[in-house]
């Protein structure tokens, strides 16, 4: 990154933590890192998209309860790769901050999902190594998270035996 | 159906689970064994017989038959290390490795194997290894009567059959899978801990057997250091983990034994051994950790597959193990489809991940686990500490593999082809489904062979302790005793010299009979 670029994130982020980012404040998991937060809420509806239920109301529980889930999975990962997904977040969260503000929209929520789309994409085809990581990392949690809900297998047809229920 | 460790620690065995301990605890024993796996319980079971007092430690939990529930959401978490999203240090290749009393072989596929003739060819060659088929051949068979290892008689399910159709249509070789169940009711959930008790996995061979006859479990306990002076380990400090199993730091394990056995898997126990530093003076010591990296290639068929349900391994193809030209080989096999497994690993992403996982039932999945280890090229990886003394594996994919890896892709969508495959999908960013194998031959020869492009994963680890006739050559020798610590043993995966071609579970028993046998000698 050179100056340049610095200074210009830097007033990304200022920009956007005066507008919309306290609507992405997390309340309810007490202690969780606000830019994992951020930057899951932005990307699960696009890495979503087609796999989600038809109904706005269900369409909501389901990426809340993805996103929960992602967040209470991370626990589970050593301390370093904890400290690194953290800091993977903070970047991320530059990323799409600075994406919203170029195209003029005023807070993520806006940003269309094509646009997040891309944005993920263009990490996959990165000629950094991080954003590459940070683009199979990420789709692997949201996968994982997701299709881990038996809510979500009605679609695939897929049901699982309860010997133990 | 009982849960045959928490029914036998209610009449009077002796367990316990770290995490509920509250003040620091000394112990004493004869011999004291780190991890409950392949290695470590087969080990338990044939010293306790035997006589000694015997103390089992385990990083996972107590988990077995009515605790298992058949979700991944709890199994990964539950019985896998770090949740199932174990990775190599650039996050390149995805590793399976259970983390639960029984390690791996509550959770593995019950695939049983003896060690391919090849590979102790090499063995005896590179590291002078006195083992042939034949003088293993009765650990081999004490193995498979222990844990009613059998060819399987059950017609393969559906998945497994399109591999045997593929190989049959072309002419390649196939196996039939001899696997290590009793009673086994073909339900698919091996992965998630076996239900019904009829994987005979160490959860209901060796350590109820163990336990019946006086040898102690701790459960949720991360062993730290070994402590040694001269040629001897003094003690081995160890603590409790916490609910996400993350070593804790408050309270304190001692133990004081005649004999230490290692047993935490190919990645554990170099880490054990780093952290206690260990003399190393031949310099292997967490390094050759081979893993059988696998490239992985769906296929959309027009009837139901339902990889979910059945004997998640039953056949096995050897066409492409060995090839003669000096280049890498691979072993194709399939895994089961469950929805997370499969989600995560699936490319596309939006509609075209969604289209796929809605097609799930109809979808068939190759592996090929490319047999690491063997060529120059082919070195392995290294186990490193992390700055909280946790271990990562550093594993370099070198042209050499990554020549395999287009080579298995190219096996594997022919093979799903010649089984009917109505179009087939290399597990890569930049692949598509195919429609003929003309079109996927042509494609594939332009992947490009990079890391997060191929999507790699792995179920066995294997390497980092190896073993070897010369001290100058490995860090433990050919009975798993350390070379320069005369009261320790490496008994798991990760004295292996190379990678196997095969999975490890069978080669890990009969080798850890051998020498358990040859310490019961030493000791007595």
């Amino acid at each position: 990154m050179n100056r340049r670029q610095f200074i210009f994130r830097s007033l990304a982020l200022t920009v956007a933590a005066s507008t919309g980012y306290a609507v992405y404040q997390y309340q309810s998991l007490q202690g969780t890192d606000n830019a994992a937060v951020l930057v899951l809420d932005a990307l699960l509806p696009a890495v979503l998209m087609g796999a989600l239920p038809a109904d706005a109301r269900s369409q909501q529980l389901s990426l809340q309860q993805t996103r929960d889930a992602v967040l209470e999975f991370l626990a589970y990962l050593p301390q370093s790769q904890q400290q690194q997904l953290h800091q993977l977040f903070q970047l991320l969260q530059q990323d799409l901050a600075r994406l919203a503000l170029t195209g003029q929209w005023l807070q993520l929520a806006d940003l269309p999902l094509t646009q997040r789309l891309s944005l993920l994409l263009s990490w996959r085809d990165s000629y950094f190594s991080l954003l590459q990581q940070a683009f199979s990392g990420l789709r692997e949690l949201i996968y994982g998270a997701f299709y881990g809900q038996p809510q979500h297998w009605q679609a695939m047809g897929y049901s699982a035996p309860e010997f133990n229920p | 159906m009982k849960n045959l460790i928490a029914d036998g620690v209610s009449s009077g065995w002796s367990y316990l689970d770290a995490s509920t301990l509250t003040t620091d605890r000394h112990f004493e024993a004869d011999i004291v064994i780190i991890g409950s796996g392949a290695g470590g319980a087969m080990a338990a079971e044939q010293l306790t017989l035997a006589g000694f007092k015997v103390i089992i430690l385990e990083m996972g939990a107590l988990y077995e038959g009515k605790d298992f529930q058949q979700q991944e959401r709890w199994a990964y978490p539950a019985l896998y290390q770090d949740g199932a999203g174990r990775k190599t240090l650039d996050q390149s290749i995805g590793i399976l490795q259970g983390r639960t009393v029984g390690g791996s072989t509550t959770v593995n596929w019950t695939t049983s194997i003896r060690t391919p003739d090849k590979a102790l060819d090499y063995w005896r060659a590179e590291f002078g290894c006195d083992f042939t088929s034949d003088n293993l051949a009765p650990y081999f068979q004490q193995a498979e009567q222990r844990l009613n290892i059998h060819p399987w008689p059950v017609p393969p399910n559906a998945n497994n059959d399109k591999l045997k159709q593929g190989c049959e249509t072309l002419g390649w070789q196939y196996t039939v899978i001899n696997r290590n169940v009793s009673g086994c009711a073909n339900l698919g959930y091996c992965g998630m801990g076996c239900p019904i008790n009829a994987k005979q996995s160490m959860l209901v061979s060796t350590i109820p057997s163990a336990m019946q006859a006086g040898a102690i479990l701790i459960s949720r306990v991360s062993a730290r250091e070994l402590k040694w002076q001269n040629d001897q380990v003094q003690s081995l400090v160890a603590v409790p983990v916490d609910q996400y199993y993350q070593p804790t730091s408050k309270i304190k394990l001692s133990f004081k034994a005649k004999h230490y056995i290692v047993a935490a898997g190919a990645i554990g126990s170099p880490a054990l051994l780093l952290r206690s530093k260990l003399p190393d003076p031949s310099g292997r010591l967490g390094k050759h950790t081979y893993l059988h990296p696998s490239a992985i290639s769906g296929a959309l068929f027009d009837e139901v597959i339902a990889g979910h349900s059945g004997a998640p391994q039953s056949i096995y193809s050897d066409q492409f193990v060995w090839p003669g030209d000096g280049q890498i080989g691979f072993k194709l096999e399939v895994p089961p489809l469950h929805p997370v497994l499969m989600a995560t690993k699936l490319t596309g992403l939006a509609q075209s991940h969604a289209a796929l996982m809605q097609q799930f039932n109809k979808l068939q999945v190759i592996i090929a686990l490319l047999r690491d280890g063997f060529h120059p090229d082919s070195q392995g990886g290294t186990v490193v500490l992390s700055d909280q003394g946790e271990p990562m594996l550093d594993y370099p994919l070198s042209d050499y593999l990554w020549q395999g890896v287009q080579k298995a892709y190219l096996a594997m969508a022919e093979l799903q082809f010649a089984a009917g495959a109505r179009s087939v999908l290399p597990i890569h960013q930049d692949a598509q489904l195919y429609s003929s194998w003309k079109q996927a031959r042509e494609a594939i020869k332009s992947l490009s062979l990079q890391k997060y492009r191929a999507t790699l994963a792995s179920a066995h680890v294997m390497g980092g302790c190896n073993m070897s006739a010369n001290a100058g050559q490995g860090v433990v020798n050919l009975q798993g005793r350390h070379h320069q610590l005369e009261n320790l043993s490496v008994f798991d995966g990760s004295v292996l010299p190379s990678s196997l071609g095969a999975n490890p579970q069978l080669t890990i028993y009969a080798l850890t009979l051998r020498n358990t046998a040859a310490l019961v000698k030493a000791l007595k």
